[in-house]
């Protein structure tokens, strides 16, 4: 692939990443559960690893956290989102690469969701030097399981189609 | 759909574990951290009433209420109020948490009579 298709592709699919984290921001919430959210802007990581390979997927994933963050939060939400993105990335390409035809797309989804809230969580409890905060873990794992399904299971029909 | 029935399972399991065990019993007391710091501690049998206290630091600013062996923060100047609307805890070992400001509301206690008889 030529550099500059590929910068372009980076950028491209960076800025959908943050298209879809804005829009999750403004869908109303009924609960307030610390790190319970959907993940949207994890379907792009999600279509990016079988398409054009890790790299790319944890290069934007990577990306869009840090410019989510310069969005939404300081420099303390910065620290929790990219974590949680390098995390979730590394684990999706992991779980790509040992399990892809056996797990879909709806499972590397969940592994990713799952690690994307340990690590929050973890960086949290750190930071704070608190470990009571892990007990927001089980909790979060659940959700997890329910949004990562979702992400994966919108992935699989994106990557499928190739509507893009 | 093995990913999705472990990763449910241990969610499950841990859950039951921490609403159950971790939090049995009532609470003695509540430490309120800021910054990794302890910055105030405080044991139920001493107060009487409703007990507001502020908490000022670099990274926010916090109120939180006390009364009968229940705690919750009930303002925040922090931009996503998740800490003001996890509402009141009452169980020993569940923490309230207000990640911009760096703040954690822990209860205390539950060990001894109460954590053997539930």
């Amino acid at each position: 692939m030529r550099r500059n298709y590929k910068l372009i592709l980076i950028a491209v699919m960076t800025a959908v990443g943050v298209a879809l984290q804005v829009f999750e921001a403004q869908l109303p919430i009924p609960v307030s559960l610390p790190g319970g959210k959907i993940g949207l802007a994890n379907i792009v990581g999600l279509v990016l690893i079988p398409t054009l390979g890790g790299g790319i997927a944890l290069a934007v994933s990577v990306l869009r956290a840090l410019l989510g963050s310069l969005m939404f939060g300081g420099f303390t939400g910065g620290l929790y989102s990219v974590g949680g993105a390098v995390l979730s990335a590394c684990a999706m390409i992991l779980a790509y690469k040992l399990w892809y035809p056996r797990v879909t797309l709806i499972g590397i989804g969940v592994i990713g969701a799952a690690a994307h809230n340990t690590a929050q969580v973890t960086v949290a409890a750190v930071l704070l030097g608190n470990a009571g905060v892990l007990s927001y873990l089980p909790i979060l794992i659940i959700i997890a399981v329910a949004s990562g399904s979702f992400t994966g299971f919108t992935a699989e029909l994106i990557g499928r189609r190739r509507f893009w | 759909m093995v990913i999705i029935g472990v990763f449910l399972a241990a969610g499950v399991l841990s859950l039951i574990y921490v609403t159950f065990f971790l939090w049995s019993g009532k609470p003695s007391g509540v430490i309120i951290e800021s910054d990794g710091k302890i910055f105030a501690q405080y044991e139920f049998n001493t107060i009487s009433g409703k007990k507001s206290v502020e908490i000022k630091s670099d990274y926010g600013y916090n109120v939180v209420e006390l009364e009968n062996r229940r705690i919750r923060i009930v303002h925040s100047d922090c931009a996503d109020q998740i800490c003001t609307g996890a509402g009141w805890i009452d169980r020993p070992n569940q923490v309230i948490v207000c990640l911009p400001a760096r703040l954690v509301v822990r209860l205390t206690g539950g060990e001894g009579v109460d954590y053997v008889s539930y």
